[in-house]
């Protein structure tokens, strides 16, 4: 039909301060590698999600040194302060942007393998449902969907794919459970960076390819 | 010019039926779900693809699933086993059944089969699974996921659905041939069937909605709701408990963004303003397909619809 997506819900990617992030990844990357990764893995992510979605996307950290990054992907920075991941997405909940799209979408920048057309799928799916929950492998949620906003309360943490639907169900909404490659695999350890499907995103994957003795040892 | 369609169950097949008369057939590519697929005594039964197949070869069951006049001695030979039979397979449809599990434990993909099983019933469309790949769909209740079988035939459509969870969507590929049959169609026709549990596991599948974004066909859907009931099974009461208005402008709300012309019928034809304003264009007709000559009629309608919208 040669749509395109220009409303649509708002589409948020949280991310840790950059001195923070991916702190298990210290032992084996220097600090300046780390935050390249880190910056990598968010380009990727945002990409994919530019290629499927026109509309509104904020990223959500507590430091501005992601403006170049959330610039290239005409991204919004929503300056929160860094006391916890679901607070950070309380926040962007409760946005200007997420209120006048009506709907959100969750995306961790750890989700580097994340690809347009599963982002698509799942955004589609939040047009049918009022909550969309993507599982990570780990159990995590690789997206979480959101219409309206406050459909549920964010409950990331261990296990929280699965605590999204219980509250879910609780809670009588509408919900789709899509298991998508793409958002199924985010990146914590060294691990997490070795080849395989889906692919890493080009950032990462040009990072891992920089450094051949990273996934040595 | 070539029509896709896309297809859950009875509602898609008596479509399909009346489109195989009003176009040639060769031009017609269904693309089936298989979300209801499942293995029925170590058998595997692909309930949509069947459903379309005997209703297009002329077999079609009395209520619209199984095969015109079966028997059901082996159903009977099992109860007298011990087995409980809660899913009707006939006899005859038992051979279909028999047939595809052999070929599918050799290693051949559905997708082959199901192109065999059409061609030995003699039909000239091209039928595809969405996809090869096991593609499940559950069903979410308040009790926690069913089966989807469990749900539909064991259960009676009885639970409450508030959600849907399809576990093969990662690894699910479309069936070679479903992304170029819709993007390379000069119209697709999403068919009356159930939007949550027919066509969104096709929707799903790797690739599936970005290709029906991206067509420069038309796409038009057929309203499986019509003065706010399903014409079968349990899309209605599913429309309530997941939330949305159970009429057809309920089910254009589910479709929009994806489609450009929604059919809807005659007596919803009050809902036509308000489906415009969702950006497609509605038509309004008969969509009841109780008899051949209505199935013609709506089949006959839906291709002017497209090629109005061309």
């Amino acid at each position: 039909m040669q749509a395109s997506d220009a409303g649509g819900p708002c589409v948020i990617v949280p991310v840790q301060a950059l001195a923070a992030a991916k702190s298990r990844l210290g032992d084996v990357l220097s600090n300046e590698d780390r935050a390249a990764l880190v910056l990598a893995m968010l380009g990727d992510v945002l990409e994919a999600v530019r290629a499927a979605h026109e509309g509104p996307l904020l990223v959500v950290t507590p430091d501005e040194q992601y403006e170049p990054a959330a610039a290239v992907a005409r991204a919004t920075l929503l300056i929160d302060a860094g006391v916890g991941y679901n607070e950070a997405v309380r926040l962007a909940l409760a946005s200007e942007e997420v209120e006048a799209a009506g709907a959100a979408a969750v995306i961790p920048a750890d989700h580097a393998r994340a690809q347009a057309g599963d982002v698509r799928a799942a955004l589609d799916a939040l047009g049918r449902h009022e909550v969309v929950v993507a599982p990570s492998l780990d159990g995590g949620t690789g997206l979480l969907g959101l219409r309206p906003p406050d459909a549920i309360e964010p409950a990331y943490g261990p296990g929280s794919a699965t605590t999204h639907e219980r509250v879910a169900r609780e809670a009588r909404r509408s919900i789709a459970v899509l298991r998508l490659a793409s958002l199924e695999r985010d990146v914590d350890t060294v691990a997490d960076l070795a080849g395989g499907e889906p692919p890493l995103g080009p950032r990462t994957a040009a990072f891992v390819a920089a450094r051949p003795a990273l996934l040595d040892g | 010019m070539r029509i896709t369609v896309l297809a859950g169950g009875v509602g898609a097949a008596r479509f399909l039926e009346g489109l195989c008369r009003a176009a040639n057939p060769a031009d017609v590519t269904a693309i089936c779900n298989v979300g209801d697929d499942f293995e029925w005594h170590g058998l595997h039964v692909s309930p949509d693809i069947d459903t379309v197949i005997y209703t297009l070869a002329g077999l079609e069951g009395e209520l619209g699933w199984g095969v015109r006049g079966d028997t059901r001695a082996a159903l009977d030979e099992l109860a007298e086993l011990g087995e409980e039979p809660w899913f009707q397979i006939g006899d005859r449809d038992l051979a279909t059944h028999v047939w595809r599990t052999e070929r599918l434990r050799a290693g051949r993909p559905l997708s082959e089969l199901t192109a065999d099983l059409a061609r030995l019933r003699g039909l000239d469309l091209a039928l595809l699974p969405v996809t090869d790949d096991p593609h499940p769909t559950v069903v979410i209740t308040p009790d926690g996921p069913l089966d989807f079988q469990d749900y539909f035939v064991r259960g009676r459509a009885s639970a409450e659905v508030v959600g849907v969870e399809f576990t093969g969507a990662a690894s699910a590929k479309p069936a070679p041939g479903v992304l170029d049959a819709i993007g390379g169609a000069g119209a697709v026709i999403v068919a009356p069937s159930n939007p949550f549990v027919s066509i969104e596991p096709v929707l799903v599948v790797q690739g599936v909605s970005e290709a029906l974004r991206d067509t420069s066909a038309p796409v038009v859907a057929v309203s499986p709701i019509v003065g706010g009931e399903a014409v079968k099974g349990p899309a209605a009461a599913m429309m309530r408990t997941l939330g949305h208005e159970v009429s057809a402008l309920g089910v254009a709300r589910l479709y929009a963004g994806l489609v450009d012309v929604f059919v809807l019928d005659a007596v919803d034809a009050a809902l036509g303003p308000a489906v415009e304003e969702l950006g497609m264009r509605a038509v309004v007709t008969d969509t009841m397909m109780t008899g051949p000559e209505r199935r013609l009629a709506l089949a006959r309608a839906v291709l002017d619809a497209a090629a109005a919208a061309r």
